[in-house]
């Protein structure tokens, strides 16, 4: 499969079939990371095409250097926190039983132990939990994380230690 | 607890540690029972939390390409003249007002003409309606 790289390379030079390749790769991500972050799907869906027109209007700027899903997510994120400080929302803004179900398993211990560490999860301060989201949930590695939330490596390390920590007492009460 | 190695437990797990470093911990784990036990509970707090995954999308692809279509199409149209000056009037509504406010004063210049210098625009303005009257 051509890697986002060529892809981008071949939307520049005016194939703009080409960006509708990347979003459908990158389009799920999008819109999970921004759920993860602020609760509420149709704003989160909103957020993800609105960092899609952005990427848009600043592609010819991207310095290939770190992967088009890192630079995207960190828009994504960064849209998403906006939000919840116009909004002046807290999070969870509203659930969404349906996502929620698919979720969370069958078994009732299993079920409670879920939402106890859900709500574990969304009463971290942002910048631990936003560390949880991407490199437990989204599966970025230490280094998409640091680019994605602009902070050195050294911060997501420690701060994933720390909320870690944190949930794992939560968890054990 | 005040083993040096716990606070590295979790990139140790992560497996984001050099090698040095990872054999150093290793070794660790293996005299002390705290960080082993500490590490056992990291496992499986951190294997919960994988558990919560990604979200799938509620409705498919295309449904979403077409939205995203809408509204980069949207932002690509350029705004008609009166769509312009409603959204100057929404954003910026004393600029806009100003603006009316000089058009105007225009056109009174304009049908009146030029007003002398020693005169007050209300009093010129005045004297020309009684004139006309």
């Amino acid at each position: 499969m051509e890697d986002d790289f060529s892809l981008i390379r071949r939307y520049i030079a005016g194939e703009t079939a080409c960006f509708e390749e990347l979003v459908k790769r990158h389009w799920k991500r999008a819109i999970s990371v921004a759920y993860q972050t602020i609760g509420d799907y149709e704003e989160a869906k909103d957020i993800s095409q609105e960092a899609f027109t952005r990427v848009l209007r600043s592609i010819s700027q991207f310095r290939f250097e770190a992967s088009f899903s890192t630079w995207l997510s960190r828009i994504v994120v960064n849209l998403s926190k906006n939000y919840l400080q116009r909004t002046k929302k807290k999070f969870p803004l509203q659930e969404e039983a349906e996502l929620e179900e698919r979720a969370t398993p069958c078994n009732l211990d299993d079920r409670l132990q879920m939402a106890d560490l859900k709500d574990a999860i969304n009463s971290l301060k942002e910048p631990y939990r936003m560390c949880i989201i991407l490199k437990d949930i989204e599966g970025f590695s230490y280094k998409e994380t640091a680019r994605i939330l602009d902070c050195p490596i050294g911060t997501v390390m420690s701060r994933l230690n720390a909320a870690r920590r944190i949930l794992r007492k939560r968890l054990k009460r | 607890m005040s083993c040096k190695e716990r606070r590295c437990l979790g990139t140790y797990l992560d497996g984001e540690i050099s090698g040095r470093d990872y054999e150093r911990i290793s070794a660790h784990l293996k005299g002390c029972k705290t960080c082993s036990l500490e590490l056992e509970g990291l496992k499986e707090t951190i294997g919960l939390i994988k558990e919560l995954k990604q979200i799938e999308p509620k409705g498919d692809f295309e449904d979403y390409l077409r939205e995203l279509n809408k509204k980069l199409n949207k932002e690509t149209e350029r705004p008609g003249l009166i769509e312009e000056f409603l959204n100057i009037f929404w954003n910026e509504p004393a600029l806009a007002l100003g603006g009316v406010s000089f058009i105007v004063w225009l056109g009174i210049i304009r049908i009146i003409g030029v007003f002398p210098q020693n005169l007050r625009l209300f009093e010129y303005i005045a004297k020309k309606v009684c004139l006309i009257l």
